[in-house]
């Protein structure tokens, strides 16, 4: 069976001048398609660190890890570059929208710089992106003009809108209320049903532990649970 | 494309007292070319008009030799009456010649019968001479153009000699064989004097002197050349060379030399030194624009590490990072360059308006009048774009490697 997500023996080691420090310590597991899946631990823990070698940010130590069936570290930068482009959206703990262009204009940058769709296509995608975060008549605000919980909803716009098969979701719920946090755990479970796209959060926020499909417990850079 | 330089455009908008400041220091380069091109041009073109209208002409004709003694003003270095007869049709000849004179250029003894004094006399066809050198005749300051028998002199000589109008002088010379003759003029004119190697010659008629040379035929030091358009002197040079080396000497080499204007005088150092000077100035707004275009674009690249990162990150390649950065330049280039154009001319227009004069040599009150060629506003606005494109290079690079995942923990 071939799986979205396949990790086996999986290191991570930063180096510094004079120490070395194990990230990830022969972790091993997998992630199915379309799947709704936490990494959950204590900040320092190594989810963070998983997440940007799953998002192909960053390159393992040592093991295998395999994602959407491509050894992603033997990628050179260009290819890895594209290969997020085209499979892989982001939702950053902090949002990170682009400050200089709108609420619109930000969902569809991914299509102008990465995929150079056309005007009409792009004009759509972004509508039903927007219409689908709830986001559709916020649309010419900038980000400075909208709360926190409508900029995370932007992000997951933005994320989602060049369709990929996984979405990589940073402590996507640490800056926003418990409300708000709830309305977007939801509306990315819809979302994961409606298109059938595969979440993978970081997380030690227990609202999302609460509505994830599979939870993996990372303590000191081990898979405990 | 136009999505990025759109990108590129609200990124300079949202610093917009940065970009203003970055605007105002490349206008300000703009501008400081522009007026010094136009003033410094003009001040060219009126001394180059001076030299070459009131004095030399713009190309001249001597026996091979003649220049390199031109102190000495050699009696035996002339050209011949048969020479001057082939000379004159392959003048005729060429179109982009408007007119031509005979010079005898001798040195003498000035004396109004009290005093004497050295004089370097210059003899000339009046009516011939006007064509070549509209301008000698406004150097008159008192009376008017000679005819036979009369004597224009530098107004220096009568100062010292306290010579007025209609003064009897006489000349004394000698001839190309040695022996002493003199003749007697009236004043007819005091020329004011020039700054350049015939700025204080005294002016007879072309008659006048073959009388005191004893010259059965005539025989001339220099011709004069005026071309019909002053840009066609190398052509003309060519065809002038090529024409002309069917003259030979004894020896089988060409008989005679030509000479632009630019060789006869030390002024053509002045107007290189003002093509110099106005160089330098390109060379320093080129580096203005340089230095603030990549200081600004490195600090615009260093602020915006996160966003960069996130662009990064959703999969934006380099090439787009690094357009959106070169057209982020490539706007604070064509912003600067059009706005320090527009300013610039404006007050180049200004200028103009104002009628500034200047003193060249002893000449007073000549009418500044700045001008600016449309080819070197042009220029001036290429190389400014230019440079700030590759200002913006280096940051753009930068920006376009770096590494998502730092980037994104700034």
């Amino acid at each position: 069976m071939e799986y979205l997500i396949k990790a086996e023996n999986l290191k991570k080691v930063y180096h510094t001048e004079e120490i070395e420090i194990e990230a990830l310590k022969n972790i091993t597991f997998n992630i199915d398609k379309s799947s709704f899946v936490a990494f959950i631990g204590p900040s320092g823990s190594g989810k963070t660190t998983l997440l940007n070698l799953l998002g192909c940010l960053d390159k393992k130590s040592s093991g295998e890890l395999l994602v959407l069936g491509s050894d992603i570290s033997k990628f050179t930068v260009k290819e890895r570059t594209a290969f997020r482009g085209q499979n892989i959206g982001f939702i950053f703990q902090d949002f990170n929208l682009i400050p200089v262009l709108t609420v619109f204009e930000n969902i569809e940058y991914p299509l102008i710089m990465v995929k150079n769709l056309s005007r009409d296509y792009r004009y759509d995608t972004v509508m039903s992106m927007l219409e689908a975060v709830g986001m559709a008549d916020q649309k010419n605000k900038m980000p400075n003009q909208i709360s926190g919980g409508q900029k995370q909803r932007v992000a997951i716009a933005r994320a989602l809108t060049s369709r990929p098969k996984i979405v990589l979701a940073d402590e996507p719920t640490a800056n926003l209320d418990h409300d708000t946090a709830y309305k977007i755990i939801n509306l990315m479970r819809d979302i994961k049903n409606e298109y059938g796209t595969s979440f993978v959060f970081s997380t030690h926020d227990p609202r999302i532990v609460e509505e994830v499909d599979v939870k993996f417990t990372i303590e000191d850079g081990r898979i405990i649970n | 494309m136009l999505k990025i330089m759109r990108i590129a455009f609200k990124n300079l908008y949202r610093q917009k007292r940065r970009t203003l400041l970055t605007v105002f220091i490349i206008s300000f380069g703009v501008i400081a070319v522009l007026l010094f091109s136009a003033v410094a041009g003009s001040f060219k073109s009126m001394m180059v008009g001076q030299i070459t209208d009131s004095m030399l002409g713009h190309i001249q004709i001597h026996r091979k030799g003649y220049v390199e003694s031109l102190d000495n003003m050699p009696l035996n270095l002339l050209i011949d009456s048969k020479e001057l007869d082939r000379v004159t049709k392959i003048l005729d000849e060429i179109t982009s010649i408007d007119s031509y004179s005979f010079r005898i250029l001798f040195g003498g003894m000035l004396s109004d019968y009290r005093e004497t004094t050295n004089i370097k006399l210059a003899a000339l066809d009046p009516e011939m001479e006007k064509k070549v050198i509209p301008l000698l005749v406004g150097r008159i300051k008192q009376g008017e153009m000679l005819a036979a028998g009369e004597i224009v002199l530098p107004d220096l000589i009568t100062r010292g000699l306290k010579l007025k109008l209609n003064n009897d002088v006489v000349i004394i010379a000698n001839n190309a064989d040695g022996s002493v003759n003199g003749q007697g003029f009236k004043v007819s004119g005091i020329i004011e004097s020039a700054v350049g190697p015939s700025g204080k010659y005294g002016y007879i008629h072309i008659d006048d002197a073959k009388t005191i040379l004893r010259m059965q035929n005539t025989e001339v030091s220099e011709i004069a050349i005026r071309l019909r358009n002053p840009g066609e002197i190398k052509k003309t040079i060519t065809i002038l060379n090529k024409r002309l080396s069917a003259l030979k000497g004894e020896d089988g080499k060409p008989l005679l030399e030509i000479h632009p204007w630019m060789k006869l005088t030390p002024f053509y150092n002045i107007a290189r030194m003002i093509d110099m000077m106005a160089l330098f100035i390109k060379v320093i707004l080129i580096t203005i624009v340089l230095i603030s275009i990549m200081n600004v674009m490195i600090m615009a690249v260093f602020e915006r590490v996160k966003e960069i990162g996130t662009m990064t990150a959703i999969g934006t390649p380099a090439t787009k990072i690094k357009l959106l950065f070169i057209f982020e330049g490539l706007l604070l280039g064509i912003i600067g360059a059009i706005s320090g154009t527009i300013v610039g001319s404006i007050i180049i227009f200004i200028v103009r308006a104002l009628k500034f004069t200047v003193s060249f040599g002893r000449t007073d009150n000549i009418l500044l009048r700045p001008y600016v060629e449309l080819s070197e506003i042009i220029l001036v606005a290429v190389i400014v774009i230019f440079i700030s494109v590759i200002a913006v290079i280096q940051p753009a690079v930068k920006a376009s490697r770096l590494e998502p995942i730092d980037a994104l923990r700034q």
